[in-house]
């Protein structure tokens, strides 16, 4: 379903299930992942290179695990030599937390206090507190990219929020590398990305249970 | 005198016929793909800058300038190459991106009817040379996030929304023009929108 049907249909649920207040208890989105997903999307698109198979997805990951969204934070920022580069992109990232249960691929000594922080490209309009507030604490999947020393170009800096420890690895998941699935929700959800645009080497999976299933048994060469 | 009031009355009946009939088809061909699928620009002029990060390449400075001039020559809209300032419709800027990311389009400055008036595309050249085409592999993506930021969405990923164009995710398949530019459907909702 595309951006602007899928917005709608969002904010139609969150007026008619009144979310914010069961999102104070910390547990949002009703249950589902789905609304958390679209907002992360919102107003930010690109252009990538799907990844065609769990092998693939395990050749190019640097960690994979499977757990939990248990927080989204603030997230970093980018400085760069010129102030007004930097104030034209400022406020695009979150932090999402994830609680690890299981290192699918990977160091698993890269997991700091059985955590790992994503950062996740996000439209200026939303707010990572917005993220946090439709939280299901969901589970998720995640194929990383291990951005602890990636600047954009040379002379920028990144700056990592107080709430990131500061000397942990830092990691950005591949764009249909990484899915949420409320405790409700009968399938998983990606950010801008449907679990029916994975390429038919993924077998057909549709909640996380099987994509990590399936990317455990790429990862022991099955 | 009769025959001719029956003649008005089925010329009249064969318009409404037409009409009637037009109705029911266009929203059905809209449908094909529905628009917009992302944010709207501000208007038909479409401005754009590089940022500093593009100064010592040339060559990816021309990709870009390929990229404005296909939106300018496909379609209504009009690309201005100026220096960045706050309200440049899009700053393009050259950067390494994480996780096989090739390109990106963010809206960082709104208007207050919630239009866009200042978008971010970064391009990661490097990543997008790793198929066998870069020049039009280059030239596709920067037309892809160009068509992000006046309101496309994908239109390769299956289904109902599948169209040959650059609005596809990833290498191209061949270098045929299509793949670097936009469709005439989309050009149609385009044009009509801008």
């Amino acid at each position: 379903m595309k951006k602007t049907m899928l917005l709608a249909a969002v904010a139609l649920a969150a007026l008619a299930t009144g979310c914010a207040a069961a999102n104070a208890a910390g547990a949002g989105g009703a249950g589902s992942a789905r609304e958390l997903t679209v907002l992360a999307g919102r107003d930010i698109e690109g252009d990538y290179e799907p990844l065609k198979s769990p092998q693939e997805a395990v050749g190019k990951g640097d960690l994979i695990v499977e757990g939990t969204l248990v927080e989204i934070r603030d997230g970093i920022e980018i400085r760069y030599p010129n102030p007004a580069q930097t104030k034209q992109e400022a406020g695009g990232f979150a932090t999402f937390v994830v609680a690890v249960d299981k290192v699918l691929d990977g160091d698993a000594g890269k997991v700091v206090d059985g955590k790992v922080y994503i950062t996740v490209r996000k439209g200026t309009r939303t707010t990572p507190k917005q993220l946090n507030a439709v939280n299901p604490q969901a589970k998720v999947v995640a194929v990383l990219d291990d951005i602890t020393t990636w600047r954009p170009v040379p002379e920028a800096t990144v700056v990592r929020p107080d709430t990131i420890p500061a000397a942990g690895p830092l990691y950005y998941a591949y764009h249909d590398g990484f899915w949420l699935q409320g405790a409700r929700d009968e399938q998983m959800y990606g950010i801008d990305v449907d679990y029916a645009e994975l390429a038919p080497a993924w077998g057909g999976v549709s909640e996380v249970e099987g994509v990590s299933a399936t990317l455990t048994k790429a990862a022991t060469g099955g | 005198m009769a025959k001719q009031l029956v003649w008005r009355l089925r010329h009249v009946l064969a318009v409404a016929v037409v009409a009637l009939g037009s109705l029911l088809v266009a929203p059905q061909a809209a449908q094909a793909t529905p628009f917009p699928e992302f944010y709207l620009a501000d208007s038909a002029g479409h401005a754009y800058c590089f940022v500093s990060n593009f100064d010592n390449y040339p060559e990816h400075r021309s990709r870009v300038h390929w990229g404005m001039n296909r939106l300018d020559d496909q379609t209504q809209m009009t690309a201005i190459f100026e220096s960045c300032a706050p309200g440049t419709d899009i700053w393009f800027s050259r950067v390494d991106l994480p996780a096989g990311e090739r390109g990106k389009t963010s809206c960082q400055r709104w208007l207050s009817g919630g239009r866009c008036d200042s978008s971010v595309i970064w391009i990661d050249f490097i990543e997008i040379n790793e198929g066998p085409w870069d020049v039009e592999d280059q030239q596709k993506t920067v037309v892809h996030e160009i068509g992000h930021s006046i309101g496309l969405g994908h239109h390769s990923s299956g289904g109902d929304y599948a169209h040959d164009c650059a609005m596809m995710l990833g290498q191209i398949p061949s270098t045929e023009l299509k793949w670097r530019s936009f469709h005439s459907h989309d050009v149609g909702h385009i044009n009509a929108q801008y």
